[in-house]
């Protein structure tokens, strides 16, 4: 469930990233700080924008980093970052950019309820809107409760 | 039955995405479709047949039918981008 990924330890809001790679860095941190993942995947994370590209924009305003399995994953780990001020990624579709979802897997399957789970909210522009405008982290696990069920 | 590959750089994250994505575009148009999400090497190496994956990937795969997506997410751009070459593959046009 969504709810039990993303929690007050893995968000992080109104934060002050310098460009991509330090905000990509800010919320790979948080999964290593909650043990999720290894101090390796987040710059696992980071190469990755870096060999392909910043197709981790996946939608307007929204990156999501991550990055294979064996680079450092340890269990299931999602972590979420509002920007103070928009980043540019590099992703000429959806740049700049607001939010960081932050995500590690062990596989391809076991956080497949929670991925689906948080596609139905980033579609939800009203909620995106409202997380991005909230300096609570309780309001943002309040939105992302009403998602997880 | 169309044996369909989502790629993306790790396969565990936009790629399964896309997945889900395929999964309810080919369902609403009727379209019978096995689906799976997957990176670069294994697509490469397996047969399908299509693959669907950004522009950055699409050109590096060699002897592949691909289709190229903008997002990964976004359904109307999904279905923009490769609803023709569906239903024209599984004979529905």
């Amino acid at each position: 469930m969504l709810k039990d990924i993303i929690t007050k330890d893995t968000i992080r809001l109104n934060v002050d990233a310098k460009d991509w790679e330090d905000a990509v860095r800010i919320g790979g941190t948080l999964l290593v700080n909650v043990h999720a993942a290894e101090e390796r995947y987040v710059d696992a994370m980071i190469e990755t924008v870096k060999d392909i590209g910043p197709y981790i924009v996946i939608l307007e305003g929204i990156a999501m980093p991550h990055a294979r399995p064996e680079k450092g994953a340890l269990k299931m780990g999602m972590s979420l970052v509002t920007l103070k001020n928009p980043i540019e990624f590099g992703n000429e579709e959806n740049d700049p950019v607001k939010l960081v979802i932050s995500f590690c897997a062990v596989d391809s399957k076991t956080h497949l309820k929670a991925l689906s789970q948080l596609m139905v909210l980033l579609e939800d522009e009203d909620n995106i809107e409202s997380i991005l405008h909230s300096d609570s982290v309780d309001d943002v696990i309040r939105i992302i409760n009403s998602f997880s069920k | 039955m169309l044996k369909i590959f989502t790629v993306c750089g790790n396969g565990i994250g936009s790629s399964l995405m896309l997945k889900m994505r395929l999964d309810e575009i080919c369902e609403e148009h009727g379209i019978e479709a096995d689906i799976e999400s997957t990176d670069f090497n294994s697509a490469q190496g397996k047969g399908s047949d299509l693959i669907v994956t950004i522009k950055e990937l699409a050109n590096q795969f060699t002897g592949k039918k691909v289709a190229v997506i903008r997002s990964y997410v976004n359904k109307k751009k999904i279905e923009a981008d490769v609803l023709d070459i569906l239903l024209e593959m599984s004979g529905k046009k």
